[in-house]
């Protein structure tokens, strides 16, 4: 499992497009930080922690699926269709495989939100735990979504589809249906993250928990199927 | 003791029966050949027992584990998978390097340079996957499939797209891990190679194994038939064949100044040329071929 683990955090390390997102997460905590440092009259009534944060919980909370998609929506789905799942499944157990990807692009994200955290809690003078948790869960919940999209879906290609199509709904339908009562939004706000994310505390568990559920299921998918 | 034993295997897929009750004991310590066209089932029987398709029914043991301890098996297996699919961005080292740690196989970076030599891969452990021919992806393919000093180890089509070069080296290999102790499950297109490494064959025939023995037991089981071919003036019909007075003694055909003959002794050929000469028949060529696994293979 540690082996799949390295090489999935390496491998997607190694991506054009995940040292991009990873430099524009770092750029922008580095920007609002030092410019609400050099600004503090901007803050005014304004809670300060909030203020140094919310780029970071922006981009996460807005264009977080998105990013997760780009980069990793072919993460299991790709070692099908290379078929090289073939060398991993001969070695291993579907179960190390699933947890090590799922682990390795975890720890990737984490890693990298970690690092814009880190440079704002150097410029604030401050730790942000609680907003730093947040985003943490958010990040868990949309990376084991991409785990069983992954396994669910077989072709890449459509992977990259439906990724680019729910990066882009489900930010609007998870905030639409976190302020609303409307029937119809009901299964979007208990779904995805974003309703917890509002009420915030122990809520958070929840999503962790529906994470948990897509992981589950996405072992369940792989174990039975025929590679 | 037994390396695998199957029992009434099934696989179904989409209505299609491709496996239809295989029951194959394989003993540990030899070469197993694994023969069957193109089609017949062997890949899917093969990934049914390496863990990577999952049987409709029936059982199977691997060295004393049984289907259900899945993962205890796997480490004591190597898997050369039939494709060559490999992480075509990886340097030869790197792969390896994960191979073992996927294995448990805690090498240092010299052992595995010196495996990759061992197939016939040395100084490439900077170089890309992507970069490797055909052949050498098959070797490094039969490298990884060495990782974690498995006691039986699955070879599809190894030496297939190899120079005979490196084909007759892959063969050595073979032998050598066989003088270890090893078992190796062999498949291959290449009947001569299948006849001259392995200790029993089976053959396969749409989805059932329709024949298995050593090499010797199937060619006598196929009817041992000897075709004497011969050079010779004025060329041969079945009516000279006749008037040589001799019993069990077929004609074939005639086919560019050659003539086929089959007998089914040995002992007929010196008989049948000594006849020949007293009939003034002039032999300029004899060419004697004995029923090959080819044959016994062509047969089923």
């Amino acid at each position: 499992m540690l082996a799949i683990l390295k090489n999935e955090f390496f491998h997607t390390f190694k991506s054009f497009k995940s040292v991009a997102i990873v430099l524009f997460f770092t750029l922008t905590s580095v920007v609002t930080a030092s410019y609400l440092t050099s600004h503090p009259e901007l803050l005014g009534n304004f809670d300060s922690q909030a203020a140094y944060t919310s780029s970071i919980k922006f981009l996460i909370f807005f264009f977080g699926f998105l990013f997760v998609f780009a980069v990793s929506h072919d993460i299991i789905n790709r070692e099908i269709d290379y078929q090289t799942i073939r060398l991993l499944v001969s070695k291993t157990s579907r179960f190390n495989i699933i947890l090590g990807k799922f682990l390795g692009s975890f720890l990737f994200w984490i890693g990298a939100i970690s690092i814009s955290f880190l440079i704002v809690s150097l410029y604030a003078r401050s730790w942000f735990l609680l907003d730093y948790l947040t985003v943490c869960t958010v990040l868990f919940f949309i990376t084991c979504l991409n785990i069983f999209l992954s396994t669910w879906i077989s072709r890449p290609s459509m992977t990259m589809f439906v990724g680019i199509l729910l990066g882009i709904l489900c930010p609007i339908l998870g905030f639409w249906a976190a302020f609303s009562s409307n029937w119809y939004l009901l299964p979007f706000k208990y779904l995805l993250p974003y309703y917890y994310v509002v009420e915030s505390n122990g809520y958070l568990v929840i999503p962790f928990v529906i994470g948990i559920l897509f992981l589950a299921a996405s072992y369940f998918m792989f174990n039975r199927r025929d590679l | 003791m037994l390396a695998i034993e199957v029992n009434d295997l099934h696989k179904r897929y989409a209505g299609n029966d491709v496996l239809k009750g295989i029951q194959l004991h394989v003993t540990q310590g030899e070469i197993f050949g694994f023969l069957g066209r193109n089609g017949a089932g062997k890949s899917t029987f093969i990934h049914i027992l390496t863990g990577i398709t999952q049987p409709t029914s029936g059982s199977f043991s691997i060295l004393g584990k049984t289907h259900h301890q899945m993962e205890r098996i796997k480490q004591k297996i190597g898997v050369m998978p039939d494709t060559s699919n490999l992480y075509q961005h990886m340097k030869a080292l790197d792969f390896l390097k994960y191979m073992a740690a996927l294995k448990g196989d805690t090498r240092s970076t010299a052992e595995l340079s010196q495996l990759l030599e061992q197939v016939g891969l040395p100084h490439v452990e900077k170089q890309k996957i992507k970069s490797f021919s055909f052949g050498m992806k098959k070797k490094i393919s039969i490298a990884q499939a060495l990782l974690g000093n498995p006691e039986l180890i699955f070879l599809d089509e190894p030496t297939s797209g190899l120079d005979p070069e490196s084909a007759i080296l892959i063969q050595q290999l073979i032998l050598t891990l066989k003088e270890q102790g090893k078992t190796i499950f062999l498949t291959s297109h290449n009947l001569t190679e299948i006849e001259k490494i392995c200790d029993t064959v089976a053959i396969m025939t749409d989805g059932m194994i329709a024949k298995v023995g050593t090499v010797a037991q199937l060619k006598h089981a196929a009817k041992e038939t000897i075709h004497v071919h011969l050079r010779t003036n004025p060329s041969l019909d079945a009516m000279r064949l006749q008037e040589c007075g001799i019993n069990d003694v077929q004609f074939i055909k005639h086919d560019q100044a050659v003539s086929v003959i089959e007998v089914n002794e040995e002992e007929v050929i010196p008989l049948l040329i000594e006849r020949l000469t007293a009939q003034r028949v002039k032999i300029y060529e004899v060419k004697i071929e004995v029923t090959s696994l080819e044959d016994v293979f062509m047969a089923v």
